[in-house]
């Protein structure tokens, strides 16, 4: 893991740059908003870096809306907050579309059928800490921030193996596709015994083939 | 070695629940997502009045809609549902709350917490199911449907009240 460090750092430090407006049908305000331009990074989530979005645009729609969540849509979908930034970008950022990445801002209409409200900051902890423990239950048996340092010191630890198996007993990963995501519990060994990482994963492990 | 209930095992503990509850009439369903490995999961509606625990006085008329689905990361049944009020909105996970007394005195967002249904892949209000192996352990050696009898357990947490046709059948 260690000697990788420089290809995680990179990951790491990955940012996209990230153009929001706020719906046109929103404003209520004789102005238009000037858009507001951020590098987001890819491995965080949108509801710990709209702060500032949200401030810059809450003077412009109507006083009753300013109370309620603010949304983020993109070609018609609304963003699944919950997912991190970067895999929302690999997922709908299509091969014809240019940087920065235009993003719509709504008050109004909130999808709770299709995404998780976010009244508080707890709640992205939350379910971030939801997936934490699902990814310990499938490596561990359940048994055992945001600076990158930190967060390897901690990372570090749910990476070991226990003393007393060799291997984790699954490899947590989820494949994203479509609408939502796909889990199978897939084992670290391949079937004469060696180990297995997600390179080796072959189409028993991901069955799911996009067309 | 622990025991898991299987997915094997938790299919039929679900369909014989939709045979009870056919006979009961009961309302719960099966349905079944194709191409994904745990896609059989019942869903059941019903209709109550909920108090807010520290004043009487507040009542509300809300819908629940109930889904038992298979978590396949921790190899355990999981409950999780919506609740809406009767102009149509639902219920965010603080309101949910504020009528539950039991869950409060517990860490709220570890017990009940918004979580992607397990075949879905939508926001459910959920029990959180990394405590269920230890509940339904018990009642893999001893119980006919150890879903039913996990039921009888949590469903009090979410307001959710077996008839006592099911627990003859555990």
């Amino acid at each position: 893991m260690a000697n990788d460090r420089e290809i995680l750092r990179e990951i790491w430090e990955g940012k996209l740059p990230v153009c929001f407006k706020l719906d046109s049908d929103e404003v209520t305000d004789f102005r238009e908003p000037d858009p507001f331009y951020l590098m987001v990074p890819r491995l965080s989530y949108f509801p710990l870096v709209t702060d500032k979005v949200r401030k810059h645009f809450l003077k412009y729609v109507a006083n009753d809306k300013q109370e309620q969540e603010m949304w983020l849509e993109y070609n018609g979908q609304p963003l699944k907050w919950h997912y991190p930034i970067g895999v929302l970008y690999d997922l709908l950022f299509g091969p014809e579309d240019v940087l920065p990445w235009n993003l719509t801002i709504h008050f109004e209409k909130f999808p709770e059928t299709e995404i998780y409200k976010f009244s508080n900051k707890e709640m992205v902890e939350s379910y971030f800490m939801a997936c934490l423990k699902e990814a310990d239950v499938l490596k561990h048996r359940g048994q055992v921030a945001n600076k990158f340092d930190q967060f390897w010191s901690v990372n570090r630890k749910l990476m070991e193996v226990s003393a007393e198996h060799e291997h984790f007993k699954y490899i947590p990963f989820r494949c994203y596709i479509d609408d939502g995501y796909r889990q199978k519990l897939v084992k670290p060994l391949t079937s004469d015994g060696r180990k297995k990482n997600t390179a080796r994963f072959d189409k028993r492990d991901v069955p799911w083939q996009k067309y | 070695m622990d025991m898991h209930l299987t997915l094997e095992n938790f299919t039929k503990c679900i369909e014989d629940i939709v045979k009870i509850s056919d006979l009961l009439m009961d309302g719960w369903i099966l349905k079944e997502k194709q191409g994904v490995e745990n896609g059989k999961y019942i869903v059941k509606r019903c209709t109550t009045q909920l108090t807010k625990p520290d004043d009487k006085d507040i009542k509300v008329l809300v819908t629940f809609e109930y889904h038992i689905a298979y978590q396949l990361s921790y190899g355990v049944p999981v409950i999780c549902f919506k609740v809406w009020k009767h102009d149509g909105l639902l219920f965010s996970l603080e309101e949910y709350w504020e009528f539950n007394q039991d869950l409060k005195e517990h860490n709220m967002y570890d017990t009940l917490t918004q979580l992607d249904h397990p075949v879905l892949c939508q926001p459910f209000l959920t029990l959180h199911p990394c405590r269920t192996q230890e509940i339904i352990q018990p009642f893999l050696e001893n119980s006919k449907n150890p879903v039913i009898s996990w039921l009888s357990v949590v469903g009090l947490f979410v307001h959710l009240n077996l008839l006592e046709e099911y627990l003859k059948n555990c």
